[in-house]
């Protein structure tokens, strides 16, 4: 039983009818409050079905889903999203015909980001051709997923669509060029709008349209919310949109009870549409506010280093410890030097400070293959594992995921997606373990053979059994290799051009082979690949439903793959980071880990010199600020906005970070990136300062001055300008060479 | 790092704001000096917003602006030197930029705003040129042979011509629309701007040329934009626009910079001089030091050393930084005569200014730098008309005599073209004695590019022995001097015993490790083999399991792994993104073909910024007793005690109309300037008068057919004088001057240094 504080313990006894804003920074225990609240509704007054409990991301859930299951109650955790969906599906046939769907008897299919971006990069290919986005210098494929993100973002906010390019181009204030984007970009909006519609696609713009104005106003659903839930709780409620927040307050009419949770130095959603001020407004909803003040993670130097950053004028006498203690800066000029010393100052805290493993986290403003193959490597000399967080990674990017697709590339040859020879060893050495690099080599070299079918198009493999290639190559691999291969090719073989969905097949793989003794899935260190093979097969999924649901010459899963393999930003499916093993440290991107419940004793922050610690998330047509709640019509996006934004919400992550430290905070910093070039952020610049505040003598010191010489002996001279005759008489070559004292003369020169 | 100023570079300290323009001759202690003052102002700075609590302005921060990467280095760790001395937080207070650099700093502050990606790519010269060709090709199929008849001399035969124009006539509008192109984006022109200013007769007519490579320009900037990337010249193109067209982006960069100090001001070129311009209006605080003298870029850059000599007219304060420690009184009488006769008594007018005052002084008698005891004796004109081949011989002779003679002494041989350079090397094999080649591609480069070759090109075929066993040896022979290196006889061991294992997988991944370390136990060899068996072991297998990483990412992890200095690092890095880019524009590529790709970029590394180890702060000191070969333009900024200039013929170093009208037949011929040509017409300089024309109407300027190639001459052999110039003041204590007469034996004896030998002689008689 966990001892509560007098606060946490106020907010639990507070009556069960009452409803409540709680607000704090990270590490009070707000959360831990909650649920000991939540556990009194349900032993008091309530079934578990009765409460809803919402929180931004799936990431959240894990201590609500505890709390809940240790009582043995069905939980009601859910995202605002997840719930509409819920709700679109119950609703469907009272509102689709509203709606504009084109075929209302036919049920919903939800879009996730992933499928939404092929419709949308096959919708706009021909608009892509005639000239649109030619302003931009950016890839395609980012240009999907920006269409896809404003259109997510004026539904999160609350405002129509077709305001969109109006909106922005008001608040535009670069170059008057690139105004026809955002026109070109709420054209291609209209035109998947449209296509959805017709065939009852509900990417999420249209699924929080079509709930706000069609199913929330609905006396018959309002009725149903208020029948259903009785209890409400909203935590990181700052993390979520205005969308959510409207859809909060009905739920807040209609409940016995409330616990709203805010945290102070939230916001870190805001690319995806979250919006802190808009959480505040409900506030005024609620009977009761309870502010949450004492920190039960940090140590009192980094609540200093904390109050100092946040107000730069504190006085020393105000703070509880000393801010110097909660930080060590360590610059560098090379960029591996900085990984390298930072490694060997990660494996001394373990090693000799007897720090666990996984009381320490890794973090920087981009983690980079490069960033974490040399880092994995400096720990696993020092005999550190660690574990990577990098949400939102293209599936091409994970060596699992593009393992699995070589598969369906070899089973697909028709689809186009041509896998290299090295691709091929890499998903070998993926599903069969024991196969080290070299002889997966020569597997590969002597039993694939490239083979072009001109009819289809298509270049595909011939693939010889193990007992088919060349003795002196079979000699250098296992039979027991040999046998895992054959299956592998026997099931290839068998699956070749298979009607069947991709989806169904892998699963099929996953377990007539994968699973059989010798393949990944067999082993022990198989979280990987499973993790792999789930988020394939649930991308797979989702994209064959919408397949099922539209012509066949609208899409297909050539599209599915080009896009794939074009690096398309994938949607999130699983929280991977709760696989982290116990024993290892966490190496995560900044952003990623401010939203994270986890905190740590020590934090590394690495790469300090890198802007990406200040620059917001990259996108001209999804500017956060302009396509908020509270952006104000005639406002204009120029440098000042641009700098203040930034500088807030670097603080804002820096404090953060801070919240979730209990001991030490190690920087490092290199002038040089990665690829060597010069590097300066403003996070540099707020440890500067901390130092002159609390480390540096002010005094100034004129050493120039004291040097200056001033009463210098004139006896400098001009040499050679006197010359002004410049009529000389010529020297002969003979009276040169004749010259005994010019050294340069060789004697054996036989001129 | 007690720096102790001479009267004139105290004045300099004194600055606290306004215009000020310096100008410092060779070894004035001119970037030692800037140095002091922008620490002296970051720390003033600093310390009065500390005071006040200005922390909203705490990122205020003196802008140091210069040419080169090592200039950035030097002035970077010159100013971190006198701020930490000071209990100062290096790095903090200001930014050390090349202008490019300052470029991509401005972009990158505001590129969502005007459509570019922020992080975009730059593309570097190689992959620029290949769009280049790709343009050029596009236009020469729709021009067919037109443009080229247009031009071609009317007396060559119809034979010589069909060869011209298949041999030379492509290159040739590939360099001269390289330049142009470069030009009219240093202009602020886009093709469609061009297009429109050209007069109405422009196709048929007298801009022809100009409207040839508009089209070419027009191709060559949608294929930048389809990559998307920018090349060099778009960063200056894109920064200007920017400001321009942002008033409060330039507002707040103006705050944010409110002193900018700018070195080596003569290279600047107008777009950014006016980029400078705009950043300095609001506070108007302007710190330009340079000398008109060492302007030596204007044939291969936009530079011109007029943008500098204006401004030391307009500042408010100019300082001339005259004084000059470096070299020994004869060596400075050099220079100044050749300041004074140029621009006194040079035979041709346009080129009397070529050069101007100040005149060197030396330093005064208590300053900490002396100049070097001086030896009249060592100053050598020597004046025999080599053939290039004897001249080569003995000069390295020479040099190599010197050097025995004084191993504690720095010597340099400057040749005016890396080709006439590697004949150096060459002939330096035969003599005893190291030799530093800092020509278009040095040793340096090609061995990180060959280690990072070879590694890639096993990763690719990693079963073949011999590649593995090459490998082997480059990594651990004794030349390669790393932590574990093995001698002769060790490495022959090693190789034996290598040659003794089958295959390449039962010593990097045995089936059983039992089996196999009860192998090694037999194998007895010396426990240095046996530390390298383990050593290489381990690299192999770790670049294994990154080989399916990107390739600037892969490249990146194996350079961590082999190099510790900056400059393979660096280097490195730069390869890295090289082949990123290749394989960007032909993801076909494989390892084994970006091995060979890697190779080829070596052998070509001055194209590329940031892979020449020159760049990253070259120190001649680190060279005592050994002979750097360099070209003039690559020996500014560095000094040794004696020099060697080379090839100071009439060709190396024409002196202007002059010689165009004695002697045109023997005449520098630039590619710029094809002899196929009609009425000795230089090609480029026509499209560059052509765009100049064009783009200052205000100056109601008339483009006359022939006027640009004869002015781009004399710009030309200007430029030359001001290169012998930077070439005499390299030296410290010993000046050897020759030349030879050419590829055809027709050259004869440049004018300046036939001048300087004789007054020479004079004085010694």
């Amino acid at each position: 039983m966990i001892q509560l504080t007098t606060i946490q313990e106020e907010l639990v006894n507070l009556p069960l009818n009452q409803k409540i804003y709680a607000e704090g920074k990270f590490g009070c225990g707000k959360t831990t409050a909650a649920i000991a609240r939540l556990s009194r509704i349900l032993e008091n007054v309530a079934l578990g079905s009765e409460i809803l409990t919402f929180i931004p991301n799936r990431t959240l859930a894990k201590p609500y889903q505890e709390a809940f299951s240790s009582r043995g109650v069905k939980p009601q955790i859910q995202t605002y999203n997840g719930f509409i969906q819920r709700s679109l599906q119950l609703f469907w046939p009272i509102i689709s015909e509203k709606a504009g769907f084109a075929s209302p008897e036919k049920p919903p299919y939800f879009l996730t980001i992933e499928t939404a971006q092929i419709l949308m990069a096959r919708l706009i290919e021909s608009k892509l051709e005639q000239g649109f986005f030619n302003a931009l210098k950016v890839p395609s494929s980012r240009i999907y997923n920006q269409i896809m993100i404003s259109m997510h973002k004026a539904a999160a906010a609350e405002f129509p669509f077709q305001d969109y390019a109006e909106r922005m181009k008001k608040s535009w204030t670069g170059e008057k060029s690139l105004l026809q984007i955002f026109d070109q970009t709420q054209e291609c909006g209209e035109l998947f709008k449209k296509i959805c519609y017709q065939h009852n696609l509900l990417d999420y713009s249209i699924q929080v349209e079509v709930f706000q104005q069609y199913l929330l106003p609905l006396k018959r659903y309002q009725k149903w919310l208020e029948d259903s839930y009785h209890h409400f709780i909203y935590d990181n409620v700052e993390e979520d949109t205005p969308a959510a927040h409207h859809f909060a307050r009905v739920l807040l009419t209609h409940c016995q009870s409330a616990l709203i949770i805010t945290d102070h130095l939230g916001g870190f959603r805001s690319f995806l549409g979250g919006d802190p001020s808009s959480a505040a407004e409900l506030k005024t909803m609620c009977d009761r506010q309870i502010v949450f003040e004492e920190t039960l993670i940090c140590s009192d130097s980094i609540q200093s280093m904390a109050m100092c950053v946040e107000n730069p004028f504190i006085a020393q006498k105000e703070l509880p410890g000393d801010p110097k203690t909660a930080y060590t800066f360590h610059p560098y000029h090379q960029y591996p030097a900085m990984i390298k010393q930072a490694a060997a100052d990660v494996a001394d805290l373990i090693h000799r400070q007897n720090v666990l493993p996984s009381d320490i986290v890794i973090i920087a403003p981009l983690v980079s293959d490069v960033l974490y193959t040399s880092m994995e490597r400096e720990l696993r000399i020092q005999n550190i594992p660690c574990f990577i967080y990098r949400p939102s990674r293209p599936l091409i990017g994970e060596n699992a995921s593009k393992s699995i697709l070589t598969v369906i590339a070899l089973i697909h040859p028709e689809w186009g997606i041509h896998p290299r020879l090295l691709d091929i060893v890499q998903m070998l050495q993926t599903i069969i373990p024991e196969l080290d690099p070299i002889r997966g080599h020569v597997l590969v070299a002597r039993a694939f053979k490239e083979i072009v079918n001109d009819v289809q198009e298509a270049v595909d493999y011939e693939i010889k059994p193990y007992s088919q290639i060349p003795s002196d190559s079979q000699k250098r691999i296992p039979a027991s290799i040999g046998l895992l291969f054959d299956t592998f090719r026997q099931w290839i073989l068998t699956n070749k051009r298979i009607e069947e969905t991709p989806d169904i097949s892998l699963s099929r793989f996953f377990h007539t082979i994968l699973t059989k003794k010798g393949f990944a899935a067999s082993s022990d260190r198989s979280e990987e690949l499973n993790l792999g093979i789930k988020k394939v097969i649930e991308s797979l999924k989702k994209f064959r439903t919408i397949l099922e649901q539209v012509d066949a010459d609208l899409l297909s899963w050539k599209d599915y793959f080009r896009l794939v393999h074009e690096g398309m930003i994938a949607a999130q499916y699983y929280e991977d980071w709760f696989l982290q093993p116990e024993n290892s440290v966490l190496i995560s991107l900044a952003s990623a880990y401010a939203v994270m419940n986890r905190p740590v004793s020590y934090q590394i922050w690495l790469n300090a010199g890198s802007p990406r610690w200040w620059e917001r998330i990259y996108g001209q047509i999804t500017n956060d600020m302009v396509l908020s709640k509270s952006w104000q019509d005639g406002d204009q996006w120029d440098i000042q906005k641009e700098y203040e934004t930034n500088n807030e919400s670097m603080i804002r992550q820096i404090l953060a970070l801070l919240s979730r430290c209990r001991k030490q905070v190690r920087v490092y910093a290199s002038e040089l990136s990665e690829s060597g070039q010069d590097q300066k952020s403003r996070l540099l610049y707020l440890f500067a300062d901390l130092a002159y505040r609390f480390g540096r003598n002010k005094g100034a010191t004129e050493y120039f001055t004291g040097n200056l010489i001033q009463g210098m002996t004139s006896d400098e001279f001009y040499p050679g300008i006197n010359d002004t005759d410049w009529s000389f008489k010529e020297k002969t070559e003979e009276e040169i060479q004749g010259d005994d004292s010019n050294q340069f003369i060789m004697e054996e020169d036989g001129r | 790092m007690t720096f102790t100023p001479r009267p004139t570079q105290a004045e300099i300290l004194k600055y606290s704001g306004g215009t000020m323009g310096i100008s410092a001759v060779p070894g004035s202690g001119k970037t030692h000096t800037l140095s002091a003052l922008a620490a002296k102002l970051v720390e003033k700075n600093t310390l009065k917003l500390h005071q006040r609590s200005e922390l909203e302005k705490f990122e205020q921060e003196v802008l140091i602006v210069t040419f080169s990467n090592s200039a950035v280095a030097n002035f970077a760790s010159r100013i971190a030197g006198f701020l930490s001395e000071n209990g100062m937080v290096p790095g903090i207070g200001y930014r050390v930029r090349t202008l490019h650099g300052m470029a991509v700093d401005i972009i990158r502050g505001r590129a969502e705003s005007f459509g570019i990606d922020p992080d975009f790519v730059i593309l570097d010269e190689i992959a620029c040129e290949t769009l280049l060709i790709r343009a050029v090709d596009l236009w020469l199929d729709k021009d067919s042979h037109s443009t080229f008849e247009a031009f071609v001399d009317p007396t060559i035969s119809k034979n010589q011509k069909e060869k011209y124009y298949t041999d030379k006539w492509r290159q040739d509008i590939i360099n001269i629309s390289k330049n142009v192109i470069s030009q009219a984006k240093d202009y602020m022109l886009l093709p469609e701007k061009i297009r429109q200013a050209i007069p109405s007769d422009g196709v048929s007519g007298s801009f022809r040329i100009l409207a040839a490579i508009c089209d070419i320009y027009e191709s060559y900037q949608s294929m930048l934009k389809a990559y998307p990337a920018l090349d060099y010249a778009d960063l200056m193109y894109h920064a200007f626009d920017i400001l321009q067209n942002d008033p409060a982006y330039l507002d707040f960069l103006q705050d944010r910079w409110p002193i900018i100090l700018e070195d080596e001001a003569q290279d600047s070129s107008l777009i950014q001089e006016e980029i400078l311009r705009l950043m300095t209006r609001k506070h108007v605080n302007w710190v330009r030091v340079g000398d008109p003298n060492q302007a030596i870029n204007e044939t291969f850059t936009t530079a011109d050393p007029k943008y500098l000599k204006n401004f030391l007219k307009e500042a408010q304060k100019t300082v001339d930084l005259f004084n000059s420690g470096r070299s020994s009184v004869s060596v400075l009488r050099q220079a100044n005569r050749l300041i004074q006769w140029t621009s006194q008594f040079h035979p041709s007018s346009p080129c009397r200014t070529a050069l101007v005052e100040p005149y060197i002084k030396t330093t005064p008698k208590d300053d900490p730098q002396h100049n070097p005891p001086d030896d009249p004796n060592r100053i050598f004109y020597d004046p025999r008309n080599y053939e290039p081949a004897e001249e080569v011989e003995k000069i390295s002779k020479l040099a190599y005599e010197h050097i025995q003679k004084h191993p504690e002494e720095t010597l340099a041989i400057l040749t005016p073209s890396n080709d006439f350079g590697t004949q150096f090397v060459s002939e330096l094999e035969k003599y005893p004695v190291d030799v530093i080649e800092i020509l278009k591609s040095n040793r340096k480069t090609r061995n990180t590019a060959d280690y990072l070759a070879k590694i890639l090109t096993w990763l690719s075929r990693p079963l073949n022995q011999k590649i593995w066993l090459d490998l082997f040896e480059m990594l651990f022979h004794h030349h390669a001097e790393n932590d574990f290196y093995l001698s002769p006889d060790h490495c022959k061991i090693a190789r034996d015993r290598l040659l003794s294992i089958q295959n390449v997988e039962d010593f990097l991944f045995p089936l059983s490790e039992e089996k196999f370390r009860s192998e090694l136990s037999g194998w007895n060899d010396p426990e240095i083999v046996m530390q390298t068996f383990f050593s290489f072991r381990f690299l192999l297998k770790r670049w294994l399991d990154a080989r399916f990483l990107k390739i600037d990412q892969l490249i990146l992890l194996i350079a961590q792994d082999l190099f510790t200095s900056s400059d393979d690092l660096s280097i490195s890095n730069q390869f890295g993104r090289i082949l990123a880019q290749m394989v960007r524009t032909d993801p076909s590529l494989r390892l084994n073909a970006l091995a060979e790709k890697l190779r080829e970029t070596a052998a070509n590394s001055s194209l590329h910024p940031g892979l020449q180890s020159k760049d990253s702060q070259f120190d001649p000191e680190l060279y005592r007793g050994k002979i750097i070969v360099i070209t003039y333009h690559g020996a500014k900024g560095l000094e040794w005690d004696q020099v060697f200039l080379t090839s100071c013929n009439n060709y190396d170093f024409p002196s202007g109309t002059l010689d165009l009208l004695k002697n045109s037949g023997n005449q520098r011929k630039k590619t710029a300037r094809p002899f196929y040509i009609r009425n000795n017409l230089d090609l480029q300089a026509e499209a560059l008068q052509q765009l100049e024309t064009i783009s200052f109407p205000e100056q109601r300027l008339v483009y006359i057919e022939g006027e640009g190639s004869q002015k781009a001459y004399n710009n030309a052999a200007s430029e030359r004088l001001r290169l012998l110039f930077v070439g005499i003041t390299r030296a410290k204590k010993g000046l050897h001057v020759s030349w030879n007469t050419g590829r055809f034996g027709k050259q004869s004896e440049a004018i300046a240094t036939v001048t300087l030998r004789k007054k020479q002689n004079e004085a010694r008689s």
